[in-house]
């Protein structure tokens, strides 16, 4: 029993850690740019996609899996974040004044890439070895040692952003656009730049999210639906705009959700989970970290 | 496309121009209520299907197009009036005994489904509507595709009650007419009874939009200060534009479960709201014609495509959003007028008329006044020009 709930504990913290990585970069995106960004989770799944891709094209390869996947690590997010930053620059800021019409067409960009993906990916259910097998023994149960690595990962970038937004220039810029834009823009930071990087930041912690998932889900094409509302929840759970209740929301869901997974079925978990959440949000429609926009956070 | 003389005061407009739209309105009901009678029980089933779905589309333009908030949750009342009606249309299928008659049984077997789904949706959308509309105009959006997730999430976790992705498979509708009766193949006479219900609807909707309460919805989707200042209790507006389309939303659903004898959890997926964002925007929103026109436009491509390139639908759909959002923001309705007017101003170069309907055409949001006066100008090129001043500034 003891071994059950913590195992589930485990996994809660695990997805936990990768439901705020992409709520992060999708709180980045609105917290900046005030735009809603639906297609956010479309960067998840190309991220997935992108990984199983690029393992099946270096498959006569001889280095060993792990090297292989590491690549894919470094190599995927960065692309889907130009993939981003074009993307804002042709589509996204000709609209930007118009949040509706940013909603409208994000959520276009996201049919238009999953059913792309779709056709250039046919087949039911894709799946990836993990590339670090073996477990670690849990109380006579054995936690699959990646799970451990993934969550790791994830802190790891996540304290990467954390650092990059308050120990470079370009994040006090970042952070000084989401306070005020036109002060910002009146002291000489270039906003339509940071408006660029910021989205190419947020799609490429999308897509870092999908690498690291794409061994222990199903790679496919609708991936992304689902956990994109769930990134929403967590993000107005947490406050809309603050970076550390994203983080707090999302590993609190998961938490929550493994938690009573272990007396109900998986589905009725989550929907009590979800329902939790509500709750919190009735009592605290501003959510737990969404002060009237504090200086920092 | 007649085109008047403009007026200093536009409130007095909508009444010069009742009587030709209401002929328009009355030759489009009757040539609904004539044709599908010759046609095949496919082309009936599609038209029904526009229908419902269009009653949808507009129950979602009343909170979407008048009111200025974008709902991903629509789905919940529709599912929500799909469900009560479809429990109930069981519960009374199973109670009643084989041989009893159709007289009392038609009366309440459909009536009774069709106003359990009404009340179930409607009442939960008056419930949730205050506590809604307070999360402000990003968090809305955001908070109704969490309860769209929550109720989706929740029907999956009840199989035992919704029958999960595989859904509940419904009797046809107690309803016959002169031994025509209804079949799951063919809607038949649930056609009659499906016009009659959504043009009352759009009736009902239409006489509300163009109302007090309408001026009172577009002032707040156009200035919520403004409106507060003259008086407004803004949020109780928003809530009654909410409450408003929820409950339309839920007699579309009503509808659906009634006449498609099936339905499944898919119905509360927030993708379901997405569509009617779709199709009212590409139709034209903020117009009660608009989502009509929309809807019937992508479900007869979706029906088109599906026998020639199945997966290409979905990228039209995203490719003709774009196109919407930029080219001509209006929709479908809005470029159509567009043209019309230009060539009767081609044709009679001394009137130029701005007409209420055109003013109230344009979507934007926020403080966009500048725009709004762009775009009754000149169209979808005014829009582009507007968004490229606005676009100046940063």
């Amino acid at each position: 029993m003891l071994a059950l709930v913590l195992f589930q504990l485990l996994n809660g913290f695990v997805w936990g850690w990768v439901v705020a990585l992409i709520a992060l970069g999708l709180n980045l995106v609105y917290g900046v740019l005030r735009i809603v960004n639906v297609a956010h989770g479309a960067f998840y799944m190309l991220g997935a996609v992108g990984a199983y891709a690029l393992l099946e094209a270096l498959s006569g390869w001889a280095a060993p899996y792990g090297v292989k996947f590491a690549l894919a690590l470094l190599v995927v997010p960065p692309s889907v974040g130009l993939l981003g930053v074009l993307i804002e620059g042709a589509l996204l800021r000709p609209l930007i004044a118009k949040p509706v019409l940013t909603v409208i067409a994000t959520f276009a960009l996201l049919l238009i890439l999953q059913q792309g993906v779709q056709l250039a990916l046919p087949g039911e259910v894709h799946t990836l070895a993990k590339p670090l097998p073996g477990g670690v023994p849990l109380l006579g149960l054995r936690y699959p040692l990646y799970h451990l690595a993934l969550a790791g990962v994830a802190a790891l970038l996540l304290g990467l952003v954390a650092l990059f937004l308050y120990k470079t220039r370009f994040g006090v810029w970042a952070r000084a656009v989401r306070q005020d834009r036109e002060l910002a823009l009146a002291l000489g930071i270039p906003v339509p730049r940071v408006y660029g990087l910021t989205v190419g930041l947020g799609t490429a912690l999308a897509a870092a999210a999908g690498v690291l998932v794409a061994p222990i889900v199903a790679v496919e094409a609708t991936m992304g639906m689902d956990i994109l509302i769930e990134a929403f929840m967590v993000v107005i759970v947490g406050g809309l705009g603050s970076l550390r209740g994203a983080v707090v929301a999302a590993l609190l869901l998961r938490l929550v959700e493994g938690l009573l997974a272990v007396w109900v079925e998986p589905v009725a978990a989550r929907a009590l989970a979800l329902l939790l959440m509500g709750a919190l949000l009735l009592i605290r429609p501003e959510g737990l970290f969404g002060a009237p926009e504090p200086e920092e956070a | 496309m007649p085109v008047s003389k403009p007026t200093p005061a536009p409130a007095l407009r909508p009444r010069s121009r009742a009587r030709p739209e209401l002929l328009g309105v009355l030759l489009v009901v009757g040539l609904l209520a004539l044709v599908p009678w010759a046609l095949g029980p496919f082309e009936r089933g599609l038209l029904l299907r526009m229908l419902i779905w269009g009653l949808f589309a507009l129950s979602f333009d009343v909170v979407f197009g008048y009111a200025g908030l974008l709902s991903l949750g629509h789905s919940v009342y529709f599912g929500l009036g799909a469900y009560g009606a479809a429990w109930t249309l069981l519960a009374l299928h199973s109670s009643a005994s084989p041989g009893a008659g159709l007289g009392t049984g038609m009366a309440l077997g459909v009536v009774l489904p069709l106003l359990a789904g009404l009340g179930l949706g409607g009442l939960i959308a008056i419930g949730l509507a205050p506590l809604l509309v307070r999360t402000g105009r990003h968090g809305f959006i955001i908070a109704t595709a969490v309860t769209a997730l929550i109720a989706f999430t929740l029907a999956q976790s009840r199989r035992d009650l919704t029958g999960g992705d595989d859904g509940l498979t419904l009797p046809p509708l107690p309803l016959a007419l002169g031994g025509w009766r209804v079949g799951c193949a063919d809607p038949g006479p649930a056609y009659g009874l499906v016009l009659l219900l959504v043009a009352m609807t759009v009736a009902l909707y239409g006489a509300i939009v163009r109302g007090p309460v309408g001026l009172a919805l577009r002032l707040v989707r156009e200035n919520e200060r403004r409106a507060e200042a003259l008086g407004f209790d803004v949020l109780r507006v928003k809530a009654l534009a909410f409450a408003l389309g929820g409950a339309g939303a839920a007699l579309a659903g009503a509808l659906y479960a009634l006449t498609s004898c099936h339905v499944s959890t898919r119905v509360f997926h927030w993708l379901v709201s997405a569509d009617a964002l779709i199709w009212t925007l590409f139709g034209g929103a903020g117009t009660l014609v608009g989502p009509l026109l929309g809807t019937a436009v992508f479900l007869a491509l979706r029906e088109g495509l599906s026998g020639l390139w199945p997966p290409g639908y979905p990228i039209l759909v995203g490719l003709a959003l774009l196109l919407t959002v930029r080219a001509f923001p209006e929709g479908l309705l809005g470029l159509v007028l567009g043209l019309a007017r230009g060539a009767a101003r081609w044709a009679w170069p001394g009137r130029t008329g701005r007409t209420a309907r055109e003013a109230r055409n344009g979507m934007s949001d926020g403080d966009g006044t500048g725009e709004k006066r762009a775009a009754g100008r000149g169209g979808a090129q005014g829009v582009r020009r507007a968004a490229g001043r606005r676009q100046r500034r940063f």
